[in-house]
Parts: C-alpha cells; structure tokens; sequence
C-alpha cells in the first residue's frame, strides 16, 4: 500500500535494512497484521482503477432517484438517480486520496523536524517541540474547521490542512528516539569515523525509528479518514458533484428514513476503512515493538 | 504543591498567549484580501474599504495585533462583520450548552469504560475481554457523525421513542431537555468509552503483574479486595491524564454532534461564522474552544499530581 511506497526508500540502503526487512517479512504473515492489508490494498486498488470498475459514472443521473438495492443498480441510487455503487467507489478515491496525501505529507515534515529537533538538540529543539505543543492545543476537528474556513474549501488545502494537523504526532515519535539514538556507542562510533551529520540521520537513526513511523502512518491514516469525512459532512470537504464518503451521508439524510441504504452502505465502508486502519496499526505495534505490547 | 500548581500557571499563561497569536494570525492564511472574500467579486470599492475597516485590517499589522490580544484579554472579542453582535456575548450564550454536552459524556463514558475495562483485564483472553475489546475497537473505528445520523434514524425517526424535536431550555421543561440531551451525549461518549476501556484494560494488567499484587494474594486477600484495595487506585492514574487528551478530542466531536442534533452550543456558532465567512466569530469560537482545552489539562495535570505523589517532583 501507499504507506510502504512513502516510507520504505528511506530505509532501503541502510545497515540494519536485512535484519529489518525480514522482521517484516514475518510480521506480514500475521493474520492480524496481513488481513487488514489485503483488505486496505483492495479497497485502495478499487479507488485507483474507479472508472474501470464503476459500472455507472458518477455524475450521470438515471432515470429513476431513489431506487432501492436491485439487479441494475447493486447498492441503488441517490436522490438525483446517480448510481451509489459507483459513487462510493470513485468517493473513496477522495476519502482514500486525502488521508494518504495528508499523511504522507505529515510523515515527511514529522520525521525531518523530530531528527532536527532530537539529534541537534538546542535552539531547533526548542521551536520545534514548543510548535508542536503549540499545534496540540488545539482540538484537532476545530483547528481544521478554522483552517478551512480561512483558506477555503478544496482538496488541495485539506491534504495540506490534515498534513499539518498530524504533523506533531510524527515528531513526537521521531524526537523520542532520536534523543536517545544521539548518544548511543554505534552512533558515537559512526561521528568518529567522520560520518556526516545527513548521513548518521538516515544510516544510523531513522531505520531504527521506522517500527514506531509504520504504526503510526497506520493510526493516522485512520485518524485522517475521520477527519476528512467529518470535514466532507459538514459541508467543508469535497464539494458537490465530487462524492465523499462523508459528503454521502451528509446528504442521505434527508431521505434516509424512506430510503436508508442511502445512509448505511457509505457508513459500512468509512467505518470498515477506518476498522481495518486501526486493527493494522495495533497489530503492527504488538509484532513490531514487543516493549509497547497490549498498551493502550 | 503549591510550587507545582504556580510553575503550571505561569505556562498557562504563556500557552494562552502563544494560542491567541496563532488565532489572530489565522486572519492571514486568506488568500487575497479578506474584505473581497468576504463580500463577493461585485463588492464596490467604497464597500471593500468599510469591510477592511471592520475587520480592521486598514491598519498596520502591529496595531491591529496589540489591540487584538489587549481586546481579548479583558474579553472583548469584537463583533460579527455580518450581524454586528458581540460575538463575546453570543459565545457565553451558548457556551453552558456546550459545556453540559461535555460534561455529560465524559461522566458517562468513566461510567461505561472503567468496570467494562476492569472486568476485561481480569477475565483476560476469555471470551467477555475479546468481546469487549472487539466492541471497543469498533466504538474507536465509527465515526461520530456515523453513530449519531445512525441514532437519529433508529430513536427519532423508526420507532420514535427519542423524537427530535426543538431546543428546550432545562429551566422551562426540564424532562423533554433531558430527553433531548440523551442522543447527543451517547454519541459523543461511545468512542471516548471505547478509548478509556482500553486505557483501562492494558493499565489493570500493568498492574496486576506487580508484585505487590501477588504478595496479596499470597497473603490470602481474596480477589474482589486485591482489585478494589491494591490495583484499582493504581490502575486509574494513566486513565485521568487520558481524560485530558481526551477532551480535545470530545471538543471536536461536539462540533459535528451539535451539528446532527441541532443543540444550541459553540459548533451552531462555529458553523455559521464558517459559512458566511463572519472570520471575527470563527476567530473567537476557536479561540475560546483552544483556551478551554488548554484550562481543562492544566486542571487534569493538577488532579494527577494530587493522585500520584510522585509526579509533582518531575
């Protein structure tokens, strides 16, 4: 999946890269950790080829509105007579699309300010960590509200506005180990060997942040899910015609005492989504961090 | 203690300062001129210049900040561009509502989450643990804004036992307020409880593995007195400092609950300064929830010191 694709050039070239790829290789044949990733991996891949897989376009109106679930429409169709099947699957393109932009770009930011803060210590440690704080004292839902507010409405600015939002969680992870990888003997041995700062960064330290990193892309891209469908369902996300998971519901409302396969198919997929995120993410933290096991 | 609690007050302080800055920065972030977003591609000049004038952004960036922040802290946050009403006023209005709706589903979210986590620590891997775990993992995974339209439909709409009707003040019907209130503060609640469960499963069996549990129970202690006496008290710290994060995250779901249930509080304040890009309001609401924030984990940091004796030394 995306996540792999974002995170796995950073750790391939390093030293500890065999030992770690076959802590992967067993990790992924985990039941807990391999169901939720073929389940993800599809649900991605059917967004990816929407227009090859949609049996209708999402914006052609049918002759007939709110048609319950048949043979012609699967999942029925919307109040305008557009195809919810389709709808759904080319919605998860911007649901799906949004979170892994967003936390792609969290990642990034994260993972380059927690090296800086925790490995050069001092006055970049200090902004950055008072940042972060500074960032988590806001509720994340109504940070975005307000960001969205101010920049407007698009999908370009809820990437960048989520992005931000999750940066802080990254660094924190990032900075806690990188403080103590500074100082520990492979990392002194490789400073006086004459290793450049950037190179001791990626050889030495981020492989061995990269366990906590995976759990927490896999957290957030759920975390991200929410957000983006909370945002699409008040009105502040993906605008009409474009579908979002979260914009569906919103408007299934009005219909959905007569018609509430309008409300529950959009429902089932944000919530199996976000379900099968989290499993990941719990998974991955009990088989790669045995010190955090059954935490939380 | 005391020593505490001051040095906690003084980055208060501070962290409301920082927050305030950011707020009125926030103004910024429009791309283009304010006033013509606000007021449409027709706007008039001679019209644009009254709304810069509003919104005070004719005059140096300096300026318009100190009298912001020196505004804000006497609680004077200015008025709506598009009503002309104090938005301060308007926020204390609503602000019980809101308040209420927290409160409420934080007591019971402790309610639901603290026994169900206990009893699923001590009957680990058994059945009752996987099914309150699984139950738990779900309350996590479904969005808020999904469990509450879910609600809306089964209670309100199919079998009418929760109708939703108006808004009624606590002090005009006190049995339909409550009724009202049911909905919005299950919602808001089932995935905070479903958070604090886990808190307080993986917590008990941190607990239980110490060895003054066991020296208990070889003493011959029997079970209901080793986890009321020894692991209980211990097991819940993590969970208060959880409570804390957690109302960041309940402020946030409130805003969409109040939303699908149409209760008067912030959100309903929030929204419309949102849509009608009334940017003071939005500024304001943000600005108060933040501080809210910030007061509530100073609040809970104290009350996990007064717990554990050993934090207020760190």
């Amino acid at each position: 999946m995306a996540t792999v694709a974002t995170t796995s050039p950073l750790a391939a070239g390093s030293k500890a890269a065999p030992r770690q790829r076959s802590q992967f290789a067993t990790v992924i044949r985990k039941p807990r950790v391999a169901i939720p990733l073929v389940v993800l991996i599809t649900l991605t891949l059917v967004s990816l080829f929407a227009p090859l897989i949609a049996p209708y376009d999402y914006t052609k109106m049918m002759a007939q509105p709110l048609l319950s679930p048949g043979r012609d429409h699967l999942l029925g169709t919307d109040d305008y007579g557009r195809d919810v099947l389709s709808r759904l699957i080319f919605a998860g393109r911007v649901s799906l699309g949004v979170s892994i932009g967003s936390v792609a770009l969290a990642a990034v930011c994260g993972i380059t300010l927690g090296l800086i803060a925790g490995y050069f210590r001092g006055w970049p440690e200090f902004l950055i960590m008072r940042g972060m704080d500074l960032l988590l004292s806001f509720p994340t839902i109504v940070l975005a509200i307000a960001m969205v507010a101010f920049l407007g409405p698009s999908i370009r600015n809820l990437i960048i506005i989520i992005g931000v939002i999750y940066t802080p969680r990254f660094v924190r992870v990032v900075y806690g180990s990188a403080l103590v990888l500074g100082d520990a003997d492979f990392v002194n041995a490789a400073r006086v060997l004459g290793a450049s700062n950037t190179r001791i960064l990626t050889t030495a330290v981020l492989p061995n942040v990269m366990a906590p990193i995976f759990v927490q892309v896999s957290l957030s891209l759920g975390f991200a899910i929410l957000v983006e469908s909370g945002l699409s369902f008040l009105g502040l996300g993906a605008q009409p015609p474009t579908p979002s998971w979260g914009n569906m519901i919103s408007s299934a409302r009005p219909f959905m005492e007569m018609y509430p396969h309008l409300l529950i198919f959009p429902s089932i997929v944000i919530g199996l989504t976000i379900l099968m995120l989290n499993t990941l993410g719990d998974g991955l933290r009990d088989e790669l961090d045995p010190r955090l096991r059954g935490s939380r | 203690m005391i020593q505490f609690i001051t040095r906690r007050m003084i980055t208060l302080v501070g962290q409301v300062l920082l927050v305030a800055t950011i707020v009125f920065l926030m103004l910024r972030l429009v791309p283009g001129d304010p006033a013509r977003s606000v007021l449409g591609e027709t706007a008039s000049e001679e019209q644009i210049a009254t709304m810069r004038h509003k919104l005070g952004i004719d005059r140096p960036v300096w300026e318009q900040y100190v009298d912001w922040l020196g505004n804000a802290v006497r609680g004077d946050l200015g008025t709506s561009i598009i009503s002309g009403r104090d938005i301060s006023s308007d926020i204390a209005s609503r602000f019980g509502n809101s308040a209420e709706l927290i409160v409420i589903s934080v007591v019971l979210s402790l309610i639901i989450a603290i026994p169900l986590g206990t009893i699923a620590a001590l009957k680990r891997n058994q059945f009752i643990d996987v099914a309150l775990s699984s139950i738990a993992m779900l309350g996590l995974s479904l969005p808020g804004f999904v469990v509450g339209t879910v609600l809306v439909l089964l209670f309100g709409l199919k079998w009418r036992i929760l109708p939703q009707s108006r808004f009624v003040e606590f002090g005009d019907d006190p049995m339909a307020h409550i009724k009202l209130l049911i909905l919005p503060s299950i919602t808001l609640a089932i995935g905070n409880a479903a958070v604090i469960l886990r808190m307080m499963r993986s917590s008990m069996l941190e607990v239980l593995r110490q060895d003054y549990v066991r020296t208990a129970r070889a003493k011959g202690l029997n079970e209901a007195r080793v986890v009321r006496a020894h692991t209980l008290r211990n097991a819940i710290n993590p969970v208060v400092s959880l409570v804390g994060l957690e109302v960041a995250t309940l402020l946030g779901g409130m805003v969409i609950v109040e939303q699908i249930f149409n209760w008067p509080g912030l959100s309903t304040l929030l929204m419309s300064g949102v849509i009608s890009r009334d940017y003071p309001v939005v500024q304001g609401v943000v600005l108060v929830i933040a501080i809210v924030t910030i007061i509530v984990n100073v609040i809970v940091d104290i009350t996990y010191a007064l717990l554990d004796p050993r934090i207020r030394l760190t």
